[in-house]
């Protein structure tokens, strides 16, 4: 369809060491993806690189499509429309990305014109209206606030705004809520949810916490060391993972008190760089086999619409 | 029952220009070899709590009972030489340590400051603190920038044990850490509880790993405890705002059931 984003066999390097490997994604208009990763998973880059935002040391293969965009391919001036208008992003810090000396119906209306040739006024009011729609009382008054008079919660609330300032088809929310309170949290998933089904946006949820991402999406896809390992329905992937990794995110999370201690997965993701052809979860796995270590691997087909990157993912339906 | 490791009352601080009490009143007991879980959002006053009970900042009211002595009547000097016991280790592992200093420079240092070691045996007790904590000895020789952040954390906690405290106040833990790293770090601290026979106050906004961790919860709201969850399952929290803590969360239950 015209409007969904499509990330095709995305490889980036940074300063030339592999960091994510061959990334293939589909965001469908009006759906909502999740992308599922720790530090150093390449969640966060091939997220970037949907918007051409990709840091200036940064080698990116493949390609991303945008209805008729070929995101890559395209020259700075070109992704400045296409950004907001077509694709817009959301980060975890509003307060780095709001201009601190401008009041923030300012930097709404801004992006309004930036889009539309509309009066200034109308610009104005615009942004009390998407200041509204995004849950911020009294926005008239607020209007003429600064940022920094604003909480945590209400300047991504914000963010969110000015995102909807051009009529974006896709939102990128690149863990939106991590720094924010459960509750806050809470009003801000549900805001993005409420969005997508009103507006038919497609959204592209970026976290590290499954449970976040399981109660909006509708597909999640988990990232491991540069690699999608494992892909599929959200009730799917969470109820029934195929790789072992899922299993043990998936365990760690869990608050069994009849255990002494938490489930955890031993070691650490290996560094930049190192992108082995075979398993990379493999030096951490409990389930490792010799074969693990010395087959490539592949994203295959489990069944149910689902994949998982795993040699062993037949016989481990059940880890 | 002996008397209590530690007992806090009515302890309180305002900063100026603040509309309503950073702390108001906090009390609660320690025992040796307890947990005790402190859960609030941002603002709800638990970093000033487990500031005040370190001493690090001086409360307005309330006292500090450590070892049978009031450590809020103290002086700074004599409050230097008590502080030891009291150690506390903080959310960002990237900001707690010294850049320009050798982790195993940083142990030493620690010891050899509250007279714990010797110039000669320091070194040994230096790679037995980082074998405690799960780390080789080669750390020693590295600087904070070649570790993640679980294992600076990790470098936090065996800097807190160097002063051989009786208390660990571990103030969000684990709450920059990714998901599979927390577990890790998490179980750390239990297995020191139960090794070292240490006292633990473990603060954190994520109620159900705080309840995981801790028989004893205060729920902290706006500078107060409002509830005292002892051995009890959270549902059977009375308080609104706890319940509201617990829903607000995302479950993966609803994917599960």
């Amino acid at each position: 369809m015209a409007d969904d984003l499509v990330i095709e066999n995305v490889s980036i390097a940074i300063a030339g060491k592999a960091a994510v490997s061959g990334v293939s994604l589909r965001v469908p208009a009006g759906a909502a993806i999740g992308l599922v990763g720790e530090s150093g998973s390449g969640k966060s880059l091939t997220a970037r690189a949907s918007l051409g935002l990709l840091p200036k040391n940064a080698a990116a293969e493949g390609t991303i499509t945008f209805g008729a965009h070929s995101i890559l391919e395209m020259t700075p001036q070109e992704l400045r429309k296409v950004r907001g208008a077509g694709i817009a992003m959301i980060f975890q810090d509003p307060m780095s990305s709001l201009n601190p000396v401008a009041r923030v119906g300012q930097s709404i209306a801004q992006v309004v014109r930036a889009h539309e040739d509309v009066s200034q006024d109308a610009a104005a009011a615009r942004a009390v209206a998407l200041m509204d729609r995004v849950g911020i009382r009294d926005a008239q008054a607020r209007a003429a606030s600064f940022p920094h008079e604003f909480s945590g919660g209400m300047r991504q609330r914000i963010m969110i705004a000015m995102a909807l300032a051009a009529k974006p088809r896709i939102l990128v929310a690149d863990e939106p809520t991590t720094a924010l309170d459960v509750i806050v949290q809470k009003n801000i998933l549900d805001l993005l949810d409420q969005l997508r089904r009103e507006e038919g946006m497609g959204l592209l949820l970026v976290s590290h916490d499954l449970a976040v991402v399981g109660a909006l999406c509708s597909r999640i896809a988990v990232m491991y060391a540069g690699q999608i390992v494992e892909e599929g329905p959200a009730a799917e992937v969470l109820r029934h993972p195929r790789m072992p990794y899922t299993a043990g995110l998936l365990a760690s999370t869990r608050r069994d008190k009849s255990q002494t201690r938490l489930v955890s997965i031993p070691g650490a993701p290996p560094p930049l760089g190192d992108r082995a052809a075979s398993c990379r979860f493999a030096p951490r796995c409990a389930q490792v086999i010799d074969a693990c270590r010395t087959t490539p691997t592949a994203l295959a087909d489990v069944g149910h619409a689902h994949a998982a990157r795993c040699i062993r993912a037949g016989e481990l339906a059940h880890v | 029952m002996s008397e209590p490791l530690l007992s806090v009352e009515g302890l309180s601080k305002n900063y100026q220009g603040a509309s309503r009490p950073a702390l108001a009143g906090a009390s609660f007991h320690l025992a040796k070899g307890e947990i005790l879980g402190v859960v609030g959002e941002s603002g709800s006053g638990k970093t000033t709590l487990a500031r005040c009970v370190a001493l690090l900042e001086r409360p307005d009211t309330g006292r500090v009972i450590f070892k049978g002595e009031d450590l809020t009547a103290l002086s700074e000097t004599e409050l230097r030489k008590r502080r030891r016991g009291i150690q506390t280790v903080f959310q960002d592992p990237y900001a707690s340590l010294n850049p320009t200093k050798r982790i195993g420079d940083a142990l030493a240092e620690v010891m050899l400051v509250h007279g714990l070691a010797t110039r000669t045996g320091v070194w040994g007790q230096v790679a037995a603190l980082l074998d405690q904590v799960g780390l080789p000895v080669t750390a020693a020789d590295a600087y904070p920038k070649s570790f993640s952040g679980g294992q600076r954390q990790r470098i936090c906690i065996a800097r807190a044990l160097a002063a051989q405290p009786d208390i660990l106040i571990a103030d969000e833990p684990v709450s920059s850490l990714d998901v599979s790293v927390q577990a890790q770090v998490v179980n750390l601290i239990l297995d020191l509880k139960d090794r070292l026979g240490l006292s633990v106050i473990f603060i954190g906004h994520d109620l159900q790993l705080i309840d995981f961790i801790a028989p004893k919860v205060l729920v902290m709201l706006q500078g107060e405890i409002v509830e005292s969850l002892a051995g009890a399952s959270l549902s059977e929290a009375r308080h609104e705002y706890t319940r509201a803590l617990i829903q607000a969360v995302p479950k993966l239950e609803t994917h599960a059931s």
